[in-house]
């Protein structure tokens, strides 16, 4: 499994096609992000908009793609949410930790 | 002369009362093949759930299974996610790859049975690890949201209506109602 990203100027995208709560899938969006992170992008932005389901190991996948542009000075963005990854977001805080990214 | 499919909602759910499912699995074989519930399948397709209330439910049930499998039957310890591991891992993930294949761990099954009883559906879910003490560190649920464990059991918590430890901790019932009073 693989995620496709894209750059926009100083900025990467990580476009999730897949429900994020299997070890593929977390695997996928770690690759993607240490892919931007290794090309210099410092600000990365998710797009969950495919994802149905996203279980506490795919927001472990998250976090540690936020720590890691953290530390780098760097930071991470979701797309607008909708639906359960919205409300799982919301549960667990995460919308206070990971900002929205603005059009 | 075939039965008459139940078409009415009540008919619906008098049809799936008392439908259960249990299956054990194999440590050893956790990863091998995906993780399924059909009970839920048949609830969301004679109209008892929704899709939506579906996926809190099987996120909940994939959670307990999976802790039942990390932390009770291979006795891994969530803090060892923030340990380093030997081989460039951290220490969490490198413990689980060895002892999925590594007696005794490997031997160990969860037992997983669960019930509609056309009001409620009970889940109960049993490992053969060591157990713990509920309101132990193992039980309890962080609020810090850059936490790196403690997740899995505040999505149960939320999405299902009660939720007990029993057996040492090393059997979690969970209910979450279905029809409304």
């Amino acid at each position: 499994m693989e995620f496709l990203t894209e750059t926009l100027g100083d900025k990467g995208v990580i476009i999730v096609d897949a429900d994020l709560d299997t070890e593929a899938a977390g695997e996928a969006l770690k690759s993607a992000c240490n892919s931007l992170r290794e090309r210099g992008k410092r600000t990365v932005v998710l797009d969950l908009s495919k994802v149905q389901i996203i279980n506490s190991y795919g927001i472990g996948k998250v976090l540690t793609c936020y720590k890691q542009l953290k530390a780098e000075g760097g930071i991470l963005y979701v797309r607008p949410l909708e639906g359960f990854v919205k409300e799982t977001f919301e549960l667990l805080m995460l919308d206070k930790l990971i900002p929205t990214e603005r059009a | 002369m075939a039965a008459e499919e139940p078409t009415t909602e009540a008919e619906k759910i008098g049809h799936l009362k008392g439908a259960s499912q249990e299956f054990l699995i194999r440590s050893q074989d956790f990863q091998k093949a995906p993780l399924t519930f059909e009970l839920l399948d048949r609830l969301e397709g004679a109209g008892v759930i929704s899709q939506d209330e579906k996926k809190r439910i099987w996120v909940a049930f994939n959670e307990a299974v999976t802790n039942a499998h990390e932390h009770g039957n291979l006795e891994l310890l969530s803090a060892w996610r923030d340990e380093p591991g030997e081989n460039g891992s951290d220490r969490f993930s490198e413990a689980k790859a060895l002892r999925t294949d590594l007696p005794p761990f490997a031997d160990r099954t969860i037992w997983v049975f669960g019930e509609f009883d056309g009001e409620s559906l009970i889940v109960k879910i049993r490992d053969e690890g060591p157990g713990f003490v509920p309101g132990s560190s193992a039980s309890s649920s962080h609020k810090d949201p850059a936490a790196s464990h403690g997740r899995g059991l505040r999505l149960i918590r939320h999405f299902m209506d009660s939720v007990e430890f029993q057996e040492g901790g090393r059997m979690l019932e969970m209910r979450k109602r279905l029809i409304s009073e």
